[in-house]
């Protein structure tokens, strides 16, 4: 129908949808990119001086704070090409900012550091299904806290997800639970928390910041109190001088530029279509990571693998649901 | 703080949550001083604001009209929810 001849509503109601779908298409995109990016990260962690430390923390979040401040490099790279470098000073020390600062500590260190903790104490075979109900709870605190509609086949689509990440990710148990097993659950449950927490407390900064500047400065947050403060108390910094000049370091680089391009997209799809959807489009990368590393690397394609990505796949379509739904996304006064 | 401006977003829904503009290009006229200099100063950047901010229930639209080359031209207003938020905001 051409232009002229539809009414204003029409118009209005047809830009919104665009918007909406447009923002459906960034979260997408984050799931490929993500998935991307941890197949690169997988590389990286097994080259020297990452492959069989015995640091079992010290090694994943040296790694981790060396993405975060690269990636966060690449973000200033991005902001200073199109004109946005000033917006991050004027964010930072607003109360938005403020929400994007608690959201990188939260998502950042807090959920990668008790994830690795949890995973130590309480093994894969518990952890990773706890943490894979990340977007779930992120779901729940955005209906609470940011008023977000989500619809009962929504959270049916979510619980599918979820379901699917913990397909993929699962492996049976190697021995009896130890001493510290339920610590771990606890600190694995902190970890899902955390990750839930980032997306709506940076969604609620990004109600007034650009996503672009957000992301930065999320980036650079939790980069900086990784270097600061977290690899200081798990250890210190000596495996990040190593790493530096390490055989790992360029695929670091690589896997930090595509991880700055997917948490871009990740938080404007967030913005423009709401924390539930971006979150069940987001964890497609367990999808995307299967298909990369069956191009890339030898890893076998297993029917668990398969199942579970199917499921993923079907429970996004669900949370996605009727684009017409996520041109308002929230419950106003 | 640091005698900067807020940001490009933020001042959006401010300046409509003080009436003080409605259209796109008044926003432009009236922002113009601030960030004028600046690269992400453009229409079309100006305009994904004000759809996120309308996403997200800050700002509403007003009222739509056709402008001399027949397209259509929207005039924004803040939201009651963007006017609580803003007047928080203000406050603190």
């Amino acid at each position: 129908m051409s232009e002229a001849s539809l009414s204003a509503t029409a118009l209005v109601a047809r830009r919104d949808l665009t918007f909406a779908k447009k923002g459906l298409l960034w979260a997408l995109l984050s799931g490929a990119l993500w998935g991307a990016n941890g197949v690169i990260l997988g590389l990286a962690l097994n080259r020297q001086p990452f492959a069989g430390s015995p640091l079992w923390l010290l090694a994943p979040l040296t790694l981790a704070g060396m993405h975060d401040v690269i990636s966060g490099f690449w973000n200033l790279l991005y902001n200073w090409r199109t004109g946005r470098l000033r917006e991050i000073g004027r964010s930072l020390f607003t109360r938005p900012g403020l929400m994007v600062c608690l959201g990188a500590l939260f998502g950042g260190p807090v959920g990668m550091g008790s994830y690795l903790i949890g995973l130590n104490l309480a093994g894969p075979a518990y952890v990773l299904p706890i943490t894979s109900l990340y977007p779930a709870v992120a779901a729940a605190l955005a209906m609470i806290f940011l008023k977000e509609k989500i619809v009962a086949r929504a959270w049916f689509g979510l619980a599918l997800c979820v379901c699917g990440v913990a397909v993929i990710g699962w492996a049976p148990p190697e021995s009896a639970p130890g001493p510290m097993f339920f610590l771990g659950i606890g600190i694995a449950a902190l970890a899902t928390l955390g990750w839930g927490a980032e997306g709506v407390l940076s969604t609620s900064g990004m109600d007034l910041l650009d996503p672009a500047v957000a992301l930065n400065i999320r980036q650079l947050i939790s980069g900086c109190t990784y270097l600061l403060v977290v690899l200081p108390l798990a250890g210190g910094w000596s495996m990040l001088g190593q790493a530096v000049f390490s055989e790992a370091a360029p695929l670091l680089c690589l896997a930090a530029g595509l991880g700055a391009c997917s948490y871009l997209c990740w938080y404007r799809g967030m913005n423009m279509t709401g924390v539930s959807r971006a979150m069940a489009c987001n964890v497609t990368y367990a999808l995307w990571g299967i298909l990369f590393s069956a191009l890339f690397t030898d890893t076998e394609i297993t029917a668990n693998l398969v199942a579970g990505a199917l499921v993923i796949l079907c429970g996004m379509v669900l949370v996605v649901g009727n684009p017409r739904e996520m041109t308002s996304l929230r419950k106003t006064a | 703080m640091f005698g900067m401006h807020p940001p490009l977003r933020f001042m959006v829904a401010r300046l409509l949550a003080e009436g003080r503009a409605g259209r796109v290009d008044e926003l432009m006229r009236s922002l113009e001083p601030l960030y004028g200099g600046e690269k992400q100063f453009t229409r079309r950047n100006l305009e994904e604001h004000l759809q996120a901010l309308k996403a997200v229930g800050i700002v509403e639209i007003a009222e739509t009209s056709r402008d001399s080359a027949g397209d259509l031209a929207y005039s924004y207003r803040i939201s009651e929810t963007g006017r609580k938020l803003m007047a928080r905001l203000t406050r603190t």
